[in-house]
């Protein structure tokens, strides 16, 4: 199999901590965190360049002793491609835009695995950048960009709640 | 950034951070003294400092005040009791983001039965007023900015006076931690609980367990050094999420709030 077609996972400039039923992952370029719950994460991890997409299934069915459909794993890298946590290949742009209500209706409420879900949001801006948005009074804050209020001057005169 | 002639200079470590402030005007010396972060030992006027800041401070009015941060103007044109404000929390924020054997996560922090009881919050959501409240409950003092933790997992005192506003008053009072009856702890101890809330006067006391990772990513916002040192960041928050429950709920009221959480403690 051409492992270009195979889903990759990225590895460069992402500081990742498993945990035993999750992963989180931090992305130094865009300064994101993602939490990775079990499906995703096992899913991510198996994202070797060598494997398929129904390799995958297959794996996850001999973990999870249960029926894994392909469009679980579709889902996941849908998802994992999304939040940039794959490297682009043909299995990504397959996956881009999977209805995630489509494939939870063709594999079942019922199933006994989790959706994949990755959970992700911005680490805040620098905690003196924070401190640079100094200010007099609430209308200089309006015109400061990325400062934690764009309304409130606060007692130590700075746009922050 | 002007061509100023500064007349002192402060250095000082703290946390394995080196910082300077260097004044243009000797009278700031000795409010500058009076901030100095918790921990902090004195330096050489000569030593190397990985920070400096530059408190540019025309009492005689012929001046504009002006913090600098390295070449950069964090703030002008303001009093310059607030301007020496501004520079304590630019001080204590640089701390915390770039303390290389500690995170510090924006917290309120008490002790109970030796153990640390985290409450994250954001500034002015009401943490000082909880922090005080647990206080008066029989726990002892750690912290209401933030929580230090070293790298086996071990929270510190970070100990300020607390500032609180009397009822009907819109002005707040530094208050000392004996003021209010409590303690003021020493040792380091181990985390027990990390409690997520936010005030909502008609919330209902309804705590949940949160999976590891889902407490931590709550947690990370929290966290100073996140951007800066992800990797540092991550394995003491796991470490500390191995050994804590973490844990949420909305909260009523401080003195209920209080009663209730040590308790769930």
């Amino acid at each position: 199999m051409n492992s270009s077609r195979n889903p990759l996972a990225r590895r460069e400039g992402l500081v990742v901590q498993e945990m035993p039923d999750e992963v989180l992952v931090y992305d130094t370029s865009t300064n994101k965190a993602h939490c990775l719950n079990k499906t995703a994460a096992f899913v991510w991890k198996s994202c070797d360049g060598s494997h398929t997409v129904n390799d995958i299934a297959g794996l996850m069915e001999k973990e999870f002793g249960a029926n894994v459909p392909d469009d679980l794993v579709w889902l996941a890298i849908d998802q994992l491609g999304k939040d940039d946590l794959l490297e682009a290949s043909e299995a990504v742009k397959t996956a881009n835009g999977i209805s995630r209500r489509e494939v939870i209706r063709r594999i079942g409420i019922a199933s006994v695995i989790a959706l994949p879900v990755v959970a992700s949001l911005v680490a805040p801006s620098s905690a003196l950048a924070a401190v640079s948005c100094g200010c007099v009074n609430p209308t200089v804050c309006g015109a400061m960009i990325g400062c934690p209020s764009l309304v409130n001057c606060n007692g130590l005169g700075i746009c922050a709640p | 950034m002007k061509n100023i002639t500064y007349t002192g200079r402060i250095n000082f470590e703290a946390y394995g951070v080196t910082i300077g402030v260097q004044v243009s005007d000797t009278n700031a010396i000795d409010k500058i003294k009076k901030i100095l972060p918790f921990n902090s030992r004195p330096l050489s006027a000569d030593a190397e400092t990985e920070y400096t800041f530059s408190l540019i401070w025309g009492e005689d009015g012929t001046r504009e005040d002006v913090l600098y941060r390295e070449d950069e103007e964090v703030a002008r044109r303001i009093d310059p009791e607030r301007l020496v404000a501004l520079l304590d929390t630019c001080i204590r924020m640089t701390i915390g983001e770039f303390a290389p054997h500690h995170i510090f996560i924006h917290a309120g922090v008490v002790g109970w039965k030796g153990e640390a009881l985290i409450f994250p919050a954001k500034s002015y959501s009401g943490k000082t007023t909880l922090v005080a409240e647990l206080i008066k409950h029989g726990a002892e003092y750690y912290s209401d900015e933030y929580a230090v933790i070293d790298e086996s997992g071990l929270v510190h005192p970070y100990p300020k006076d607390l500032s609180l506003r009397k009822e009907g008053e819109f002005q707040q009072t530094d208050r000392s931690v004996e003021e209010l009856g409590g303690v003021q702890a020493i040792q380091p101890i181990p985390v027990r609980l990390v409690f997520l809330t936010e005030f909502d006067p008609e919330a209902d006391w309804d705590p949940k367990i949160l999976p590891r990772g889902q407490g931590l990513m709550q947690l990370l916002p929290h966290a100073l050094g996140l951007r800066y040192n992800p990797e540092f960041v991550f394995k003491l928050l796991n470490l500390i999420a191995e050994r804590a429950i973490i844990a949420s709920s909305k909260r009523g009221e401080a003195s209920d709030f209080a009663s209730r959480i040590l308790h769930f403690a």
